[in-house]
């Protein structure tokens, strides 16, 4: 096999899969990255940990068609520090070599036929989402998802469509976000998956903030996320340098709890409170406490909530927020952390805090009617 | 003739006067006895509104004629014995012929049943010990036994029932108590129209108790000593609960509470088990029944042995050669590995059952590992609970030295074995044990959030619910406040379940069910002593539940948020014994032991 890559598409190759490569596993290949050649033109690059895998189609010439492994994360340094313009990957038997003008690296490999078989996305039914819809869904769900591996069917976001909106949940077992979002892209199917934390980050980090869309789908207990990614910036003789690349992350196989029974209908209370006001205040109070626990008490009155912390081993605080409300006077303890994680995923002017007694849960909701987050109070 | 006769004024007035019918419990227990003594295989109990409101058994057994069905209604009706020398050798449940008219007095009552050679079976109605209706009636060979509205006409007794889940979970108990000594017999308990229970017939106790006890590890002994004989099935000594009610203990087939048999498996497990524990189980002594009296209790749940030291012998014996093989680790134990516990988790979701948290299967217990001699194992190096019930240790003698705002100030190296923190503190190497450090700022913590009332608890979006092996709800709920002041919020959710709606925020990632199970067991261990030993072994468990597990790696970050926590804690306080939460070597050692001399 002998295939020659420009050096920043062979970095960019690189950087999309060797950060799912497996490090610490104890199979070594799941280590490595899969090189193979695609036509003459391309390079197919695969990496794994046998429930996240990436793989991306790069161009290339390719003089000789083969396949091989090698060390993700050596071959990455040795890319980056190489000088600019070509390097080639030759393969002569067990002699692996990467040659750029006149340096060149001798790598050890292992056997492309030992490399695990990475869920196929050529029979997946895809549909097409705007990138930054899907990761402002993501950027508002993901601080509640439970990290406690004793149960699995939290451990992951459950993502929902019903062809007119997309919606995703999370929730620890303390608190609850939804955000329910509708697209004007039609042509995707109902669907109901729960995708794991890590696959959740992973693809968060391939999603950008712009109008350019992505496609989604899922087949066999996997969920797929596919999208061109630029390479190489266009410059005035050449247009921009693109590659098709493609996550692919298994599911979790156990349903998600029935979220909706946990939404409280209705509340007694209402406030509209400035959101970024009563973040600070959270920040302030807390930085009393490096306690991962903080209890902070909500006191209610005509127009304002005061925030009152007293730790009886560290001090106590209070801050006063002003805050639309008329309704009745009521205290109400919440860990502080929650408030602010909730708070911190929202950019609105405004939010709505939605109360009822002081064991009852509260919610919170964004200008939009977008996003729906209940926090579980904290007995103080 | 009838199979019933009544009995002589004489032999009715030895049998132990005294109410027959306390609670619907005993509803159940009589008709169950009756049931078996009719030779029945399979039964079926109803108890809906805690067996106030109905309690039905269903048997398979002999049955009776139109002319018995009336005549075991009337007083001392028994066809069990017949004269005072069979009340000296009775080997039935029944011999007093009291109890049906007892509850037929207190209750409304219908009755079908039908023997086998009968060809149209027989329903009585009776209400308030008048019979209002007999008629023939189709039913299969065997007695439906039905009684409602329970002590309907006494309103002074039904003030001192319990509320009715309650009264449930003494109902479900008492068939419990009869299923572990008839495995032969298969059982099915419905509460309130719900199956709660589905024994089927098996050929041993262990089967039966394997059956009630699912996860615990079990082994069996078998003996006899002296024309007594012994057998028993035990869970492991350090799975014992406090006190005897898991502890199911039978003479001559009848529950039993007596404590010379609890002092004899005690002394058979000498220093294993700790002070006040039982282990989980069922115990079943015979002896001749002219060798005891069993006629001492209205309810028949005591006994009085003709030659106790004989009994006793035998028993510690018979259990103390078990107890010596302790066999609880090997083959025929029978606890559900996690990776099925959470295969069990995706199946119960499937099929719609629970909610967020895990279906409640998971019985409570003490999460210990099994040791079977704690004077020559090695002490697991957990601060939070002793071995031998003193109060709590706590590290804090070797911390003398350190004076309160040191520990920030210290220059953090790293982390090593995933498990110790290394720090720089002047001439000194520091070796911080991350866990030990962890739990005794939240010790600190709770035990500041106490004195100024109660534990902060974290409301948990769903309430967790936790089944529960037989009468522990009970135990549970009796301490419902003290729990809910140490942080944990619980109520009932039916006869044998309760639910966990709040935790200690301090432990807030903590599995709900194990706190709850621990810190029952620090309260029960505490009971004995003053409250405030008592609170101090909760929060101590729960410091333990909240901390930094050792062999996770720890953010530089985080080491500094501890390092200034363990700055606010006063180190000299109370509970001077412990484990320490530190090692100090000074540098000049270290360049001993490399060979560099004074530096
Ligand atoms: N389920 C049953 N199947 C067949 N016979 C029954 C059943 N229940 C009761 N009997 C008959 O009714 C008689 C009266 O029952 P009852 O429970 O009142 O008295 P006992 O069982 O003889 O004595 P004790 O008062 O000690 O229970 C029994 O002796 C038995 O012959
Ligand atoms: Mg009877």
């Amino acid at each position: 096999m002998k295939v020659t890559l420009s050096r920043q598409c062979f970095s960019a190759a690189l950087a999309r899969t060797s950060g799912i490569a497996d490090r610490k596993s104890s199979m070594q290949i799941l280590s490595n990255v899969l090189v193979s050649t695609e036509g003459d033109d391309r390079v197919r690059f695969a990496a794994t940990d046998l429930s996240l895998s990436a793989e991306g189609l790069f161009p290339a010439r390719v003089d000789k068609d083969g396949a091989v492994t090698l060390p993700a994360r050596t071959l990455h340094d040795v890319v980056k520090n190489m000088p600019d313009g070509p390097i080639t990957l030759n393969v002569d038997g067990d002699a692996v070599e990467v040659t750029a003008g006149r340096t060149r690296f001798r790598l050890l490999s292992l056997p492309a036929d030992d490399f695990p078989t990475i869920p196929d996305a050529a029979e997946v039914s895809f549909f097409d989402v705007k990138e930054k819809h899907l990761a402002g869904m993501i950027d508002r769900c993901a601080y509640s998802i439970s990290s406690d591996e004793t149960r699995p069917h939290i451990n992951g976001a459950l993502f929902q469509g019903d062809g007119k909106i997309l919606r995703m949940v999370t929730t620890d077992g303390h608190r609850l976000s939804k955000v329910e979002c509708r697209v004007q892209e039609s042509g995707f199917y109902n669907f109901n998956m729960v995708i794991p934390q890590k696959g959740i980050l992973e693809i968060r980090r391939l999603l950008g903030d712009s109008e350019d869309t992505v496609s989604i789908g899922s087949l066999d207990g996997s969920v797929f996320l596919k999208r061109k990614v630029e390479v190489e910036k266009a410059t005035d003789d050449q247009p921009a340098v693109t590659a098709d690349v493609c996550l692919s992350s298994k599911l979790i196989e156990t349903e998600f709890p029935p979220y909706d029974q946990v939404i409280p209908k209705q509340q007694e209370k209402r406030m509209i409170v400035p959101r970024g006001k009563l973040l600070d205040a959270l920040k302030r109070v807390s930085i009393v406490s490096s306690d991962r626990t903080l209890g902070v008490k909500f006191v209610l009155s005509e127009g304002a909530v005061e925030i009152v912390t007293d730790n009886p081993s560290i001090g106590g605080s209070s801050d006063v927020v002003d805050v639309s409300y008329d309704g009745a006077d009521m205290e109400i303890g919440f860990n502080a952390k929650y408030f602010i994680d909730v708070l911190s995923v929202l950019n609105d002017e405004e939010v709505a805090v939605e109360l009822s007694g002081d064991l009852d849960p509260a919610v919170v909701k964004d200008t939009a009617g977008e996003f729906v987050g209940v926090v579980m109070p904290m007995r103080i | 003739m009838g199979k019933i006769h009544v009995l002589s004024r004489v032999v009715a007035d030895q049998i132990a006067a005294g109410e027959v019918v306390e609670r619907p419990a005993s509803v159940v227990k009589e008709l169950l006895e009756n049931s078996i003594d009719a030779g029945a295989t399979s039964i079926q109990v109803d108890i809906d509104g805690g067996g106030v409101g109905r309690v039905r058994v269903l048997d398979n057994g002999e049955g009776l004629s139109a002319e018995d069905a009336v005549a075991a209604f009337g007083r001392h009706a028994t066809s069990k014995i017949a004269d005072i020398d069979d009340l000296s050798r009775i080997d039935s449940y029944g011999f007093r012929g009291e109890a049906l008219p007892s509850i037929a007095s207190v209750s409304k009552i219908r009755v079908d049943t039908r023997t086998r050679d009968q060809v149209a079976g027989t329903r009585l109605v009776i209400e308030g010990g008048d019979m209002r209706e007999t008629r023939e009636t189709g039913c299969p060979t065997g007695t439906d036994f039905e009684v409602t509205d329970l002590f309907y006409n006494v309103p002074a007794r039904r003030k001192f029932l319990k509320q009715a889940s309650t009264e449930g979970t003494h109902c479900v108990e008492a068939v419990i108590r009869m299923a572990l000594v008839c495995p032969a017999v298969g059982f099915r308990i419905l509460v309130n129209g719900r199956r709660v229970r589905e024994l089927p017939s098996v050929d041993d106790p262990l089967s039966r108790v394997r059956d009630l006890f699912a996860a615990e590890s079990l082994a069996k002994a078998e003996g006899n000593e002296d024309g007594v004989r012994v057998q028993a099935v035990l869970g492991a000594p350090d799975r014992a609960r406090a006190g005897a009610g898991s502890l199911y203990t039978y003479v001559n087939g009848r529950f039993v509470r007596d404590r010379a048999l609890l002092r004899a498996v005690t002394a058979a497990f000498g220093g294993t088990l700790e002070q006040g524990r039982y282990p989980v189980g069922f115990i079943r002594v015979e002896v001749p029944p002219a060798a005891c009296d069993v006629n001492v209790h209205p309810q028949k749940t005591e006994v009085r042995f003709a030659d106790p030291r004989t009994v006793f012998r035998a028993v510690t014996h018979v259990i103390g050669t078990m107890a010596a093989r302790s066999p609880w680790t090997g083959a025929i134990s029978a606890p559900v590995p996690p990776a099925d516990g959470v295969r069990e988790e995706a199946m119960s979701y499937a099929s719609g059952r629970s909610f967020f948290s895990p279906p409640a299967s998971t019985p409570i217990r003490a999460p210990r590992p099994f040791r079977p001699d704690p004077t020559t194992a090695a002490p697991e190096p957990s601060p939070s609970t002793t071995a031998t019930g003193g109060a709590p240790r706590f590290p804090t003698g070797v911390l003398q030295g350190v004076s309160a705002g040191r520990f920030s100030a210290m220059h953090y190296i790293g982390q090593g074995a995933g498990t110790y923190l290394l720090l720089e503190d002047g001439p000194d190497l520091v070796i911080m044990d991350q866990h030990a450090a962890h739990e005794r700022v939240t010790y600190e913590n709770l035990r500041a959030q106490l004195q100024e009332g109660r534990v902060r608890s974290q409301r948990l979006l769903v309430p967790h619910p936790v089944d529960l092996g037989p009468a522990e709800a009970d135990r549970i709920m009796e301490f419902q406040d003290d729990l809910s002041r140490l942080g944990l919020d619980v109520e009932r959710a039916g006869a044998d379940r309760v639910a966990i709606h709040g935790i200690p925020a301090e432990a807030a990632g903590a599995s709900p069910d194990r706190l709850l199970a621990e810190m029952i067991i620090a309260l029960e261990q505490g009971r004995d002593g003053s409250r405030g030993e008592g609170d101090d072994r909760v929060i101590a468990t729960i410091a333990c539940h909240s901390s930094v597990r050792a062999g996770r790696s720890m953010a530089p970050r985080e080491v500094q948020a501890l390092l200034s926590l363990m700055d606010g804690v006063d180190f000299a306080g109370h509970c001077p014994h412990g484990r320490p939460v530190l090692a100090r070597i000074p540098w000049v050692e270290i360049g001993r032991r490399v060979g560099r001399g004074s530096p």
